[in-house]
């Protein structure tokens, strides 16, 4: 009872950090990749504007994915592999 | 509606509570604030008296060139390095500013404006005043805006240094999104509940019930878009721009800016006598229907100039337009987008979120609306906390409940002192220190009283009154700092001015308590489930 009163604690805090730290860092992360692979428009500023524009959007996307997804595993997953590729694709652009 | 599960009704509910409570005391103060804000430009007006209202940028009659003479007048004056570009715009008090002015990094890796502004009288054409620093300094210093700066500081930025007020007002639109995404989510009933007035007073924790979810309920897509909008130009301001710099620019900010805002002609650093902006004005004028607000030439005096003619919102719709002239020749050469050098999918949105934000893009009536919408989500915030409490008995929560008491009527107490800071100092240069001292020495006031009555019921009361009084003392004392009489104010063209006083004569009187007393969040209430 007491260890499954303990893993059920440590579950809610993973779940508050995933919510709350994690959130801003991947939403952060996840505009400022975007950039790489938004199309530029006919204005040549579509890619740097529209993840700004949009970044309470992507925020809240997390947020709500992190809170609502009943397994915290998969929650992470998605939150994990979106940032992943995003930050791999800043990577690409600031190495090369 | 939306289906969920038991469980995540029930994290819903949990996530609604606690991202208004855990935030709500600093989310009523950035949503009353930019109630008020709304009416900033009104505001300034209403609290310098009768100015020009004309527009000094409006075209002059035919060939006559007085803006141009006095451009030519006064760059002989400034110190060559600061002849880069010139802005051209109107003051507070009508007059007309001429801002020479060059682009540098300041010690904070920020671009910022620096140079002379000359304050032109436009009437009469004689410089009333001279100015020489930054363009934030400059408009920091403005005195005939103290009052309206303050308000929309405490607004935007919660009065903080940056970027920590942008940042914190940024977590606050975003807990304003969650608490309104949640809300809609957990309505089982939602058609029903908007029509639900159980109580017919709308007072006790029934009737606070209902009329939340009725006032959230209708004002559920202004709230999102205040709150998009908001956290948009909060993060944007503070770590958004210059992190897309770094991405799209290797973080050269001046680079970003061209591209973004800059007019990209080819350089061309040759010395040119320029064309006359009065003859520009004429063609946008003629193009457009409208007279610019703002007017900036680029590379000033040089063959590459470009000169840019900024049109005001209001008669504009949502998206506001430049049109950009070749400085040298005077030859139009687009209709350019406030973001980019082309109209785009990015440049179009961009455009909107300010009118979404601010709601000018129908002058008076539109400010009114969204000012109307702003004073429901106040009561939102309030009367979601009051619920939340009232489920709620704990000791510790003592501190909330006694916040609550003491913010909902005490800022708006402070907000009306920092009124009365300015229209005591007012013309004796001082304005600006002691319109947010008055805010502050009245929230130091309020604080203490609430600690004083903090057990007493009437604290509420007491507080409502203050501020009932303080709106009728307002009025008073802008009369008697000599300003305008309303007939005086409607005859100037300025109604605003009549028109603010009576709001705040109004707010006044509907204040004023009456013989009941207000009900305070009583702790462990039976609510039926919503």
């Amino acid at each position: 009872m007491t260890a499954s009163i303990g893993g059920s604690r440590r579950l809610l805090w993973l779940r508050v950090a995933l919510v709350g730290p994690w959130t801003l860092i991947a939403s952060v992360i996840t505009m400022a990749g975007m950039a790489m692979w938004l199309p530029k428009g006919a204005a040549g500023v579509d890619n740097l504007i529209l993840p700004l524009v949009l970044y309470p959007l992507i925020w809240a996307f997390f947020f709500f994915w992190a809170c609502l997804d009943s397994h915290l595993r998969r929650a992470a997953a998605v939150s994990f592999a979106i940032t992943g590729v995003h930050a791999a694709l800043l990577a690409h652009h600031f190495l090369t | 509606m939306v289906k969920l599960s038991q469980a995540k009704a029930k994290t819903l509910v949990a996530v609604h509570g606690w991202s208004g409570v855990s935030l709500g005391l600093l989310l009523y103060a950035v949503i009353l604030t930019g109630m008020v804000a709304v009416f900033a430009e009104e505001i300034a007006h209403w609290s310098v008296g009768i100015v020009n209202p004309d527009n000094p940028l409006a075209p002059a009659p035919d060939d006559a060139a007085p803006l141009q003479e006095l451009i030519d007048g006064l760059a002989p004056q400034v110190d060559a390095e600061f002849l880069q570009e010139v802005a051209l715009g109107r003051t507070t008090q009508g007059h007309l500013s001429v801002f020479f002015h060059k682009h540098q990094t300041n010690d904070d890796g920020v671009i910022e404006e620096v140079g002379t502004e000359f304050e032109v009288d436009p009437s009469t054409g004689a410089v009333v005043a001279r100015q020489h620093g930054t363009g934030l300094s400059l408009f920091r210093t403005d005195e005939d805006r103290a009052l309206s700066r303050f308000l929309v500081s405490v607004h935007t930025e919660l009065h903080l240094p940056r970027p920590w007020g942008l940042i914190l007002t940024g977590i606050l639109g975003l807990a304003m999104m969650v608490a309104a995404v949640s809300g809609l989510l957990v309505h089982r009933h939602l058609l029903k509940d908007i029509f639900t007035l159980r109580s017919r007073s709308g007072s006790g924790v029934l009737g606070t019930k209902d009329v939340h979810t009725v006032v959230g309920s209708w004002g559920l897509p202004f709230a999102l878009v205040l709150a998009f909008t908001g956290s948009f130009f909060s993060f944007a301001g503070s770590f958004g721009l210059p992190l897309m710099a770094m991405v799209g620019f290797g973080g050269d900010q001046q680079a970003m800016f061209d591209v973004l805002i800059g007019s990209q002609a080819p350089e061309d650093p040759r010395p040119h006598q320029g064309a006359a902006v009065d003859d520009m004005i004429r063609d946008v004028q003629a193009r457009s229907g409208v007279a610019p607000d703002f007017v900036v030439i680029e590379h000033f005096g040089r063959a590459d100039a470009s000169a840019n003619f900024f049109l005001p919102a209001r008669e504009e719709g949502l998206a506001r337009r430049t049109l950009v002239y070749n400085g040298a020749t005077g030859a139009f050469i687009k209709n350019k987008p406030e973001l980019g050098q082309a109209h785009s999918v990015g440049s179009s949105v961009f455009s909107m979120m300010g009118p979404l934000h601010f709601g000018n893009f129908f002058g008076l009536l539109s400010k009114s609306v969204w000012a109307a919408l702003g004073f429901a989500m106040c009561h939102l915030a309030v009367s979601g906390m009051r619920l939340w409490l009232a489920r709620r008995e704990a000791a510790s929560l003592m501190a909330l409940r006694w916040g609550l008491g003491v913010v909902t009527f005490g800022l708006p107490l402070a907000l009306l002192a920092s009124a009365m800071g300015f229209f005591a100092t007012y013309g004796s240069g001082v304005a600006s220190f002691w319109t947010p001292a008055a805010f502050l020495i009245a929230s130091g006031l309020v604080i203490a009283y609430g600690l004083w009555r903090r057990r007493s019921d009437l604290l509420g009361r007491h507080l409502r009154m203050a501020t009932a009084v303080a709106c009728l003392v307002v009025v008073a004392l802008r009369f008697a700092t000599e300003g305008p009489s309303w007939p005086a104010a409607v005859e100037a063209g300025q109604p605003v001015i009549a028109i603010l006083d009576l709001l705040l004569l109004c707010a006044g009187a509907a204040l004023w308590p009456r013989r009941r007393k207000l009900p305070l969040p009583a702790a462990k209430q039976s609510i039926p489930a919503g």
